[in-house]
């Protein structure tokens, strides 16, 4: 397999140019893509591979691209569908977005970094339980720090189509931390959920109070 | 709204420390793509070529012998990782194109249906009637969701078609299949295969096996030129729809019609329809329901129209 890599190199001609709309377009978002491949394939240069795959895919059919109707969106379906099956080519699971806990700014600032690193663990497994367009945000806004603007930008969708799956995402992190939650703290919670939030969190953790103490 | 505080804590603590990306990674990047673009046109058949970074280099023994190769990553934990697990190696360029060409055809095929909706002879009778009733008609969110799949507010689209789904209508059911193969959620999109293939049973007999939809909707997409117009009234309905449907409220995430808008879209389809030359669509259709209802088949009148909103989305 690795004798084929020679036999179609040596019939590679100089470099050819790339097409400039889609230079400008992988020159615009090449970067998010990879930041975003990133935390799904836990490395930056595995990030990299995956996004070249994509964007060689788009390459090869762009004239095609062109002619959807928002190619941006096309796009971001081809990037993510591409880093999946990377990811599983590599007998990676979802679940490997926790890995992302090791590389919170917090945790390199933390007092207590064990639980620091518990918190943002269990943070990121939720994350990656969500259906895959909000895991995408959710990613994207709160884990690199994009703006809700550049989010809806890279996905070929309006921002307040992020906003309002952020909302949705945001809801569901609440329901699961409040089921963990009751779970823990077995006494009743029949308060309305929304009031429960706030008050007596108990993490989900052994070290119960070490989120609440910084939270409150 | 006290609910957010917590989440939003952990949110915040959850940034990632972001190595930046810099202009020479891009134009690192672009100059791989070239040579890889240039390697694949000359030989179009060849594999996938090796990417640059070596260790991938190393990945191919692994697929030639999945199971006995110290390589592998990780034990067993194959599963559903099996069917994909060659990808990018000795069949992967196959592959990738069929993954591919999968998702790129059901978006396609998504915008075939839609158009196909949409222009059909009762998607506006069924639009007009939508929230005539107690509850939002399902073959009118089927019409609504294909009309905002095809301004492009894919969201507030699923969220129709579910709840048409959900009531049962198999086209819309087809149109969540589409729609989540064509975003790579192939989990979702099987599910809702099934649920069509379940609610089409009946119409099974008639219609045909679900290839022939496929079939089908290439056919049209073939026989559509380019540019075929659509009929006006839809295409006033079409440019309306996506202003007017909106996540109106914070506590209510729900993609919703304004008030009005069966009024509106009456007004909007009767007036292309009967008096093709009267005044614009735009400022004074609130009170379509003075000027429209020519054609508005006697349905109840509109007013409390704003309790059905409710109602529905208390159902769902």
């Amino acid at each position: 397999m690795s004798q084929e890599l020679p036999r179609t190199a040596t019939g590679a001609r100089p470099m050819r140019k790339l097409p400039l709309d889609f230079e400008a377009f992988h020159r615009m978002y090449r970067p998010i893509y990879v930041h975003w491949a990133e935390i799904r394939l836990g490395s930056r240069a595995d990030a990299e591979e995956a996004v070249d795959a994509a964007f060689e895919k788009l390459l090869r059919a762009w004239s095609t691209v062109l002619t959807k109707e928002n190619p941006t969106a096309y796009a971001w379906r081809v990037l993510r569908h591409t880093t999946i099956d990377f990811s599983r080519a590599r007998d990676r699971r979802p679940a490997l977005i926790g890995e992302a806990a090791f590389e919170t700014v917090a945790l390199s600032q933390a007092v207590d970094p064990i639980g620091q690193f518990e918190e943002s663990l269990s943070l990121y497994e939720a994350i990656g339980q969500l259906p895959p367009r909000q895991m995408d945000v959710m990613l994207l806004q709160f884990g690199q720090g994009f703006t809700v603007e550049e989010v809806a930008a890279a996905l070929g969708i309006t921002p307040a189509g992020v906003r309002s799956t952020v909302r949705h995402a945001r809801r569901r992190l609440e329901h699961a931390y409040g089921v963990k939650r009751r779970l823990e703290a077995t006494r009743p919670e029949s308060a309305a959920q929304g009031e429960g939030e706030c008050d007596g969190f108990a993490r989900s953790g052994s070290e119960e109070g070490h989120a609440d103490d910084i939270a409150h | 709204m006290p609910m957010t505080s917590h989440i939003d804590e952990l949110l915040a603590r959850a940034r990632l420390r972001r190595e930046p990306y810099t202009a020479a990674d891009i134009d690192a990047a672009a100059a791989r793509l070239a040579t890889r673009a240039a390697v694949r046109w000359d030989a179009p058949e060849e594999p996938r070529c090796p990417t640059p970074h070596t260790r991938n280099a190393s990945a191919p023994a692994d697929t030639d012998s999945a199971g006995e190769s110290g390589l592998g990553k990780s034990p067993v934990g194959r599963g559903a990782a099996d069917e994909s697990s060659a990808d990018e190696h000795s069949s992967g360029s196959g592959q990738d194109r069929e993954g591919s060409v999968d998702e790129s055809s059901a978006a396609d095929d998504l915008q075939t249906l839609c158009e196909t909706v949409i222009t059909h002879t009762e998607a506006l009778a069924d639009l007009r009637i939508f929230l005539a009733r107690a509850l939002p008609e399902p073959s009118g969110a089927r019409v609504l969701g294909c009309m905002l799949q095809l301004s492009e507010r894919e969201e507030s689209a699923r969220f129709w078609w579910q709840y048409a789904a959900g009531a049962g209508d198999p086209a819309a059911s087809y149109c969540l299949y589409l729609h989540h193969r064509a975003l790579g959620e192939h989990g979702a999109a099987d599910w809702w295969h099934t649920q069509h293939t379940q609610t089409d049973v009946v119409a099974d007999a008639e219609a045909g096996p679900e290839v022939e939809i496929t079939t089908t909707l290439r056919i049209l997409r073939a026989l559509k030129p380019d540019d075929s117009p659509v009929p006006e009234p839809v295409n006033a309905v079409l440019h309306y729809v996506p202003a007017a449907v909106a996540y109106v409220d914070d506590d209510l995430d729900l993609p919703l019609p304004d008030p009005d808008f069966t009024d509106r879209v009456r007004a909007l389809t009767a007036l292309t329809a009967t008096a093709p030359a009267s005044s614009t669509p735009t400022a004074p259709l609130v009170g379509g329901s003075a000027e429209a209802p020519r054609r508005s088949r006697k349905r109840k009148p509109l007013p409390e129209r704003r309790r059905p909103r409710r109602t529905a989305t208390g159902s769902t």
